[in-house]
């Protein structure tokens, strides 16, 4: 699916996150954001996927206005900053989470359900780990989780909040190309990453990179 | 014009507002609201006579005094219950730790007839302090007693966390400088809990000022003597002096949020010690 | 005010010898503050069983059995009842919109939060007197419509909810406030809609501190002397709840029976704190577990 936002305003308060912000994204294509921070990376995936709502412009999804449209209704997945796993749920009740509250009609099946999730944990490499609780795992397991969580939902878009933001743990620098491979396997038309300048997560290959100015 | 609130994804604004803002209103808001109509019903001369009279004055005199007195011993026992809970190790800290709170769990009523027993002139304590020409129980002592138990936990538990988070590597330091214990307690702890001891002490003092359950049973309750205001509250209520009652009632509320607003100052300036 | 400074889970006890004092100073200081509260504490709680059973097992029970306390213990049973959970719903609300969003006039409505702690007792019962009694403002109307509220159940009811309307509020603010809406956010972007996350997100990341404050909330609730005594009217197997009861029992030199009432509120003072400080230690354990694994994720 193809992403397009046009003329994007923002302010908090007196500060200007975006101003005037248009860029677009073909379908399927891979990209990272990058600036320095405070350059209202975040602000801009935020607005993409419908957690903030933009002052001004228009987000576009497969030509398709978008600007309007509930977070629960984008089909938008994403991965945050510092991945805000359930903690009271289990790795397993995080990735079925987003299944398990489908309405009852388009809901699918116990069994079902565990199926997709477990075929999601050995796809990022953790099924190992289904009973465990988020305060158990290490930030690197923490992230793929998040990532499988996300991808539960068969999201048309695939937002990663600086994803590689804790470079020094090993785990994180494995799941980079997890992520750009395993999100291709599983067939998505497009997908979103960004990541901050000057570090070295070059496993991760946007396709383009598209530079933040700050204003 | 902009919008009451700023927007956001997460729902739910309305509903939880509207059912919060409503509910306090109902409440709290409102009946205060109508105390304050009711007690300016009477007429400034009126109002003033009701409050500047000599039983009302020497309630407020034996209110605070008491309150004041109360919160002394809090302090200076709160802040060594405190410094023992948190820097030394014994056997049972917890418990004593947990029991701290008793006065918070303890119904007043309950905590009112048992010191009054123990105080009483043939009470447990009492018939010590009788012979010594000591009088508690009926006595405006009675009412410090009271007050002092109520207003308890209130020290302990602002200074506590406080010196938790103290960091030792400072007292190390001024140990390092040559700086020997008593000077380092004065010089570099003291000041660091001087907020939150203010902070105890004026939440003690102020619990006090308006407690009435333990107070009624152990004060004897006698006008000019051992009457608390909040006692002569309920005088005027049971005469059905109701302009009256709020009028005093008014006394004591404008005097709670003075003490509101100081205690919101002592924790801000608390706070930004802390943080900084 | 209590709710200022019962914060659930602050302590975290290290305890380093590099500097200290010396043993006797040590010592001395511990010996100072148990005997302080041993003094203040302990000795009150002990008089309180001591004098229920003075006269002996039969007396005790005997005084708990009969009608006119058995309808105490039943009124004061409702009043908490009621005024727990409308003010764990009230609670809820408030601190959800608190914490989750930002908008004109919340620092007045957490002021606003805060005010009963800072009101006597004695003004609480006060203040629906002068609003519901006979003389107050809806007064004529409730006689006309044949409705009581002040010395009847309602009015108990209402001066309860009164001095028990901050403790839930105050414990869950600051919790929300530090849990952030990144959860919440998470949960929209999974498809799940408002009460899905509600419920199935927010309380269950919040239990212990509600849990937390609806004890404090009920101890008060089932405590309360000074405002259910306003506007109760004392009226023996009617409108007397159990302190009220404890007070007018003691006044007429039934010290055992008195005493017995309040043995049972005692009770459950003791239970309150048990059940307080099993929370607070789940929090502390809790927290280190977050900690730790913070620690190894950087």
């Amino acid at each position: 699916m193809s992403i397009e936002v046009k003329n994007i305003e923002k302010q908090f308060g007196q500060f200007k996150a975006l101003d005037n912000v248009s860029l677009s994204f073909p379908t399927g294509e891979l990209v990272a954001l990058l600036g320095p921070s405070g350059c209202g990376k975040t602000t801009l995936l935020r607005i993409i996927a419908g957690l903030e709502n933009p002052d001004g412009g228009v987000v576009h999804f497969h030509g398709e206005d978008a600007t309007h449209v509930h977070v629960r209704q984008r089909q938008v997945g994403f991965v945050f900053q510092h991945y805000a796993l359930f903690r009271h749920m289990t790795v397993f009740d995080n990735v079925a989470f987003g299944l398990t509250v489908r309405p009852r009609g388009k809901r699918p099946g116990k069994k079902e359900i565990a199926e997709r999730v477990h075929e999601l944990l050995r796809l990022v490499q953790l099924d190992w780990l289904a009973d465990r609780y988020p305060d158990q795992l290490s930030g690197g397991q923490r992230q793929r989780i998040a990532l499988a969580r996300a991808l539960a939902v068969e999201p048309k878009v695939l937002l990663l909040d600086e994803p590689f933001w804790c470079t020094r743990c090993q785990s994180a620098q494995r799941s980079a190309p997890l992520v750009a491979s395993s999100s291709r396997r599983a067939a998505y038309h497009f997908n979103f990453c960004y990541s901050r300048p000057g570090r070295g997560d070059g496993s991760c290959r946007p396709d383009r990179g598209v530079e933040q100015r700050q204003n | 014009m902009r919008s009451l609130r700023k927007p956001s994804v997460i729902p739910g604004f309305g509903l939880s507002l509207g059912f919060a803002a409503f509910y306090a209103s109902l409440i709290v808001f409102i009946p205060l609201a109508a105390l304050f109509a009711k007690a300016f019903t009477l007429t400034w001369a009126q109002f003033w006579d009701t409050v500047l009279h000599p039983q009302a004055l020497a309630s407020y005199r034996l209110s605070l005094g008491a309150a004041l007195i109360g919160a002394s011993i809090n302090l200076v026992f709160g802040f060594i219950v405190a410094w023992v809970l948190v820097r030394y190790n014994f056997f049972g800290k917890k418990i004593v730790d947990a029991l701290v709170d008793l006065p918070f769990a303890l119904p007043t009523a309950v905590a009112g007839i048992a010191l009054t027993t123990l105080y009483a002139p043939q009470g447990w304590i009492g018939q010590w302090l009788t012979p010594l020409g000591i009088k508690v129980a009926y006595a405006p002592l009675g009412v410090v007693v009271a007050l002092t138990f109520i207003g308890l936990p209130f020290v302990v538990r602002t200074v506590q966390p406080v010196l938790e988070e103290l960091e030792k590597e400072i007292e190390e330091a001024a140990a390092s400088l040559g700086a020997n214990r008593w000077h380092t307690f004065r010089r570099i702890l003291f000041p660091a809990l001087l907020p939150a001891l203010l902070t105890g002490f004026a939440l003690s003092f102020a619990r006090a000022v308006g407690e009435y359950g333990s107070v009624v049973f152990i004060s004897g309750n006698m006008p000019f003597k051992t009457e608390i205001t909040p006692l002569l509250i309920v005088t005027k209520l049971e005469q059905y002096n109701y302009a009256g009652a709020a009028a005093l009632a008014v006394v004591l509320l404008v005097f709670s949020f003075i003490l509101l607003l100081l205690i919101n100052l002592l924790q801000h300036w608390s706070n930004k010690r802390a943080g900084g | 005010m209590a709710g200022n400074v019962s914060t659930l889970g602050r302590r975290t006890t290290r305890i380093n010898h590099a500097v200290t004092e010396p043993l006797w100073v040590q010592l001395s200081l511990i010996t100072v503050a148990l005997v302080f509260l041993a003094l203040f504490l302990v000795v009150p709680l002990v008089a309180v069983f001591k004098e229920a059973f003075s006269k002996g097992a039969e007396v005790y029970f005997a005084s708990l059995v009969e009608p006119d306390a058995w309808h105490a213990i039943k009124l004061t049973l409702l009043a908490a009842a009621i005024s727990v959970p409308l003010n764990v719903i009230f609670g809820v609300s408030a601190a959800w919109a608190i914490t989750k969003f930002r908008f004109r006039g919340k620092q007045a409505l957490i002021t606003l939060i805060d005010l009963p702690f800072a009101v006597s007792p004695v003004v609480a019962g006060l203040i629906y007197v002068l609003l519901f009694g006979a003389q107050g403002w809806l007064g004529p109307w409730l006689a006309d419509n044949d409705l009581k509220i002040i010395f009847a159940v309602p009015g108990i009811v209402l001066a309860t909810i009164f001095v028990t309307f901050p403790f839930v509020a105050r414990e869950l603010i600051p919790l929300m406030e530090e849990q952030g809406t990144s959860y919440e956010e998470a949960s929209l972007t999974l498809g799940a809609s408002g009460w899905q996350t509600f419920w199935r997100v927010t309380i269950p990341s919040i239990k212990w501190g509600l849990l937390y404050g609806i004890i404090l909330c009920n101890a008060r609730a089932m405590g309360e002397f000074g405002a259910v005594s306003v506007v109760s009217g004392h009226i023996r197997g009617q409108t007397n709840t159990l302190p009220l009861h404890i007070e007018i029992l003691y006044n007429e030199y039934q010290f055992a029976a008195s005493f017995a009432a309040a043995s049972i509120l005692a009770g459950l003072a003791l239970v309150t704190l048990v059940v307080k400080s099993l929370l607070e230690w789940q929090h502390t354990r809790d927290r280190e577990k977050a900690a730790r694994a913070a620690a190894q994720q950087s």
